[in-house]
């Protein structure tokens, strides 16, 4: 049976936003492990990916993460590393998928989080995260682009 | 059998690192949409799309991007879009991948450049793309955090 992405994807927000992380903890696998490309950081096992949301500076926010601006792509492929960290397509039965979500921050920013995933059962077994933070559109870019906005 | 996806992906990066913006405009469907969420603007057209990496100020260097930092994922799936913007799977052949690498901008900063992307006969139809700078791992997160180098291995 293929993997309801956007059901563990939602689960996974869900328990966020409502600062419940026993119920976080659980969705991750024993072997689970995050990376942040743009620090280098990598996080082991669903205790220390709790602990960085949980002690996040200057507190959690409740509903900080806009479950209405989520794009989730999920797939029948199995990504497969290689050497170089490219990711190829093998077969499989579907356990990688990308979302993008906005959230807010402590001090009132908002980001963009861009999360390349695999899933194994129901639970995240491996997140590649990048932060993006929102920008005003630049002046010079103004003759190529339409007035509608991509933000959600 | 190496996927559409990983040709096109050199093929685009190939044209944007040699700044040879004819061959990337020929990488584009003509009714090409992309769109940056972070700031919300939407281009339309290669002819858009071409100008934005052509005019760059400061000029784009050569070999902007840094393929070996190169991920690409590939899918069988087809997007679909709702009203809302949510993305959903429907039943088709794989049109559709995601892809990050590092990019070097004309100040010597260092981004990773992350795309969503749609393909139609080999050419990008639809790509919504973020850009993500590098940032210095913080304090607070060192004792569950292991660190990896500098370099395009992250």
């Amino acid at each position: 049976m293929p993997t309801d992405h956007e059901a563990v994807i939602k689960r996974l927000l869900t328990s966020l936003n409502e600062s419940k992380y026993d119920e976080y903890e659980k969705l991750l696998t024993d072997d689970y492990v995050e990376e942040y490309p743009q620090s280098g950081e990598v996080i082991r096992g669903p205790k220390n990916s709790r602990a960085i949301r949980e002690q996040y500076p200057g507190g959690a926010l409740q509903d900080r993460i806009e479950t209405a601006g989520a794009r989730v792509a999920a797939t029948e492929a199995r990504w497969l590393r290689t050497p170089t960290f490219t990711f190829v397509r093998v077969e499989g039965t579907g356990s990688a998928g990308a979302a993008s979500l906005r959230t807010r921050y402590p001090d009132g920013s908002r980001w963009w989080i861009v999360l390349f995933y695999e899933l194994r059962g129901d639970r995240l077994a491996r997140g590649t995260f990048y932060f993006a933070p929102e920008f005003e559109a630049p002046e010079w870019r103004k003759p190529y682009r339409e007035n509608e906005s991509a933000r959600p | 059998m190496p996927s559409e996806h990983e040709s096109f992906n050199t093929r685009m990066a190939k044209a944007m690192n040699d700044r040879d913006f004819q061959a990337y405009e020929a990488l584009l469907t003509d009714d090409y949409v992309g769109e940056y969420p972070q700031s919300g603007e939407v281009i339309h057209g290669p002819k858009n799309a071409r100008a934005i990496i052509e005019y760059y100020p400061g000029t784009l260097p050569r070999d902007t991007l840094d393929l070996k930092s190169a991920r690409v994922g590939a899918t069988e799936a087809r997007w679909v879009r709702t009203p809302t913007f949510t993305v959903v799977r429907a039943e088709g052949t794989g049109n559709v991948g995601f892809s990050a690498m590092q990019s070097r901008y004309p100040d010597g900063s260092t981004w990773w450049v992350i795309n969503f992307y749609e393909l139609r006969g080999g050419r990008l139809a639809r790509s919504t793309t973020y850009f993500a700078p590098l940032f210095e791992a913080p304090e607070w997160r060192k004792p569950y955090v292991e660190q990896r180098g500098p370099t395009a291995d992250r």
